[in-house]
């Protein structure tokens, strides 16, 4: 598996990492590039999105209060209408801005009602009000915008006018950060996309390889039946037929020798597949001796091809032995299949 | 406003800026605890730490590597994570002492989420009932029960490698089917 693991598997692996670890922080790119960063950010937000799959439910309003006074607490903020709603006060203080405005003062009016007094900085004093418990939420108030009591000085209206290249300019900037943004977008969802092809690629190069390994393979298996349909059809071949010798009645082979007695061919059917830890052996009888040929197996069914260019001097004999698992110096065992004369073609 | 401006509010320490991620995110982060810790006290407790963390360390976030939300239910898994092993070994120790059986599911009050994310969350979960049950079975093991492939794989029965594989289509398949939510959130 590792071997085929692409950058992606590499960034996923990294994100089933950073789950084990627990860490809370986004994937880590596996390499530094733009492709590993943006894979890293995809496969982050894929498993933000796998919490998306449960059904939300509210927390209790008590949680979110104890958040936001714990909150006041840290930052020294004592100001706790600001966020968290309050019920209405009793007595001569209004509710804050009455019907359908901010449940406290905006910024602007914040200050025009401050104009005499100088600017305050850091924490605000706590208004001289009882403590408030934990209310029931009541409903947002929405912010309504100011509306003018009187229509707009000459001044004003100057000044709008005087204005409208600057609100030309912030729009056209405007514009071209969307632009820009969904360029990078763009461009990030390319880089996937690329990613994604050289992946492919790699797995079409992959299969083309492993065609044309089968391609010389088919090829020199069609040299290697040439080569045997050229002996078997050579006018003065030897064909020695090799029968049992005792107990498996049922193998037979064929050895083709080529007029220079050196390059031989060999069929043979009906051998069971050898034991476990044992193999076939092939042996030379001939003047210097009995020759190892080499070991082989067979399967149920298979008739096994055998042939080389070599074959000893002047040789006599051939037959087939079960010897131990890697063969043996000589044989040790009666042979099983013998040749059984010689018939020259020629 | 969007998710990243307001913690840039918060960052310059605006709490009006934090209520407001709070009432955006709270009731999904909600369900993301109480189904990794079982508990509603633990998890509204976790909720809360959330956000006090945000508070504190809003200059942590990095809008490059992930969004708003993205970094808060990876923050609320690991806290959550970590209590549930915690308890585990609590729990060893006081058995069942204190057991709060865990609150039972309950749909959302109207308005809890908006329409937005109520879809989001509908086409979360058509994509994640479409994964294989092998595969949504491992991903879940890894994300809500933090457990290593190494742990999965004991688990299930199953070698390292076939987790793994199944971990990786499920990623996969759930990349390629939420493109468009999570475009929406780069």
């Amino acid at each position: 598996m590792k071997q085929d693991l692409t950058l992606e598997d590499h960034t996923i692996l990294a994100a089933l990492e950073a789950l084990e670890g627990g860490t809370g922080e986004p994937v880590t790119p596996h390499e530094p590039s733009e492709t590993a960063e943006t894979l890293a950010r995809l496969y982050t937000e894929v498993l933000g999105l796998v919490a998306c799959d449960l059904e939300p439910s509210a927390p209790r309003p008590e949680t979110r209060s104890q958040l936001l006074a714990a909150v006041a607490r840290e930052s020294g903020i004592h100001a706790q209408p600001v966020v968290d709603p309050i019920p209405p006060l009793p007595g001569p203080l209004p509710r804050a801005g009455g019907e359908g405005a901010p449940s406290r003062p905006m910024p602007s009016q914040e200050s025009e009602s401050q104009t005499a007094k100088p600017r305050e900085t850091g924490p605000r004093p706590v208004p001289a009000v009882r403590p408030v418990p934990v209310p029931a939420p009541l409903p947002r108030v929405a912010v309504a915008p100011a509306v003018p009591a009187a229509p707009p000085s000459r001044s004003a209206a100057a000044s709008r006018r005087g204005s409208w290249p600057l609100a030309l300019a912030a729009s056209v900037a405007l514009v071209l950060a969307g632009l820009s943004g969904w360029l990078v977008q763009q461009r990030a969802e390319q880089e996937v996309t690329i990613e994604s092809l050289r992946s492919e690629l790699a797995g079409e190069r992959r299969k083309a390889e492993k065609a044309l390994a089968e391609a010389v393979e088919a090829r020199q298996g069609v040299e290697r039946m040439r080569s045997s349909f050229a002996l078997v059809t050579a006018p003065a071949v030897t064909i020695s037929p090799l029968r049992p010798v005792e107990g498996l009645g049922l193998a037979r082979g064929t050895l083709f020798v080529a007029p220079d007695h050196q390059h031989w061919y060999m069929a043979l059917h009906g051998l069971p597949p050898a034991a476990a830890g044992r193999d076939y052996q092939l042996w030379w009888v001939a003047d210097e001796g009995t020759v190892s040929g080499g070991t082989f197996d067979t399967r149920p069914g298979e008739t096994l091809e055998l042939s080389s260019e070599t074959m000893p001097a002047n040789t006599r004999d051939v037959m087939i032995t079960l010897e131990t698992d890697g063969g043996a110096a000589a044989p040790s065992s009666p042979a099983i299949l013998r040749a059984a004369g010689v018939y020259d073609l020629s | 406003m969007t998710d990243a401006v307001l913690v840039r509010r918060v960052l310059e320490r605006n709490p009006e800026a934090l209520a407001e991620l709070y009432d955006r995110h709270a009731p999904a982060l909600l369900a993301l605890a109480r189904r990794i810790l079982g508990r509603t006290s633990d998890a509204e407790e976790v909720l809360q730490e959330v956000f006090l963390h945000l508070w504190n360390n809003a200059g942590r976030y990095d809008p490059a590597r992930s969004s708003v939300s993205t970094w808060l239910v990876l923050v609320v898994r690991s806290r959550s994570i970590d209590r549930l092993r915690s308890r585990k070994v609590v729990d060893r120790v006081h058995e069942a002492a204190h057991l709060e059986s865990p609150a039972p599911e309950h749909a959302s009050p109207d308005g809890v989420e908006s329409v937005f994310i109520r879809e989001r969350r509908q086409r979360v979960k058509a994509e994640m009932d479409l994964l294989p049950a092998e595969q949504k079975q491992v991903l879940e093991m890894a994300f809500y029960q933090g457990l290593s492939q190494t742990e999965i794989a004991g688990l299930v029965g199953l070698p390292l490698g076939t987790v793994k594989t199944r971990t990786l289509l499920a990623m996969k398949k759930l990349r390629s089917a939420l493109r468009s939510e999570i475009r929406e959130l780069l």
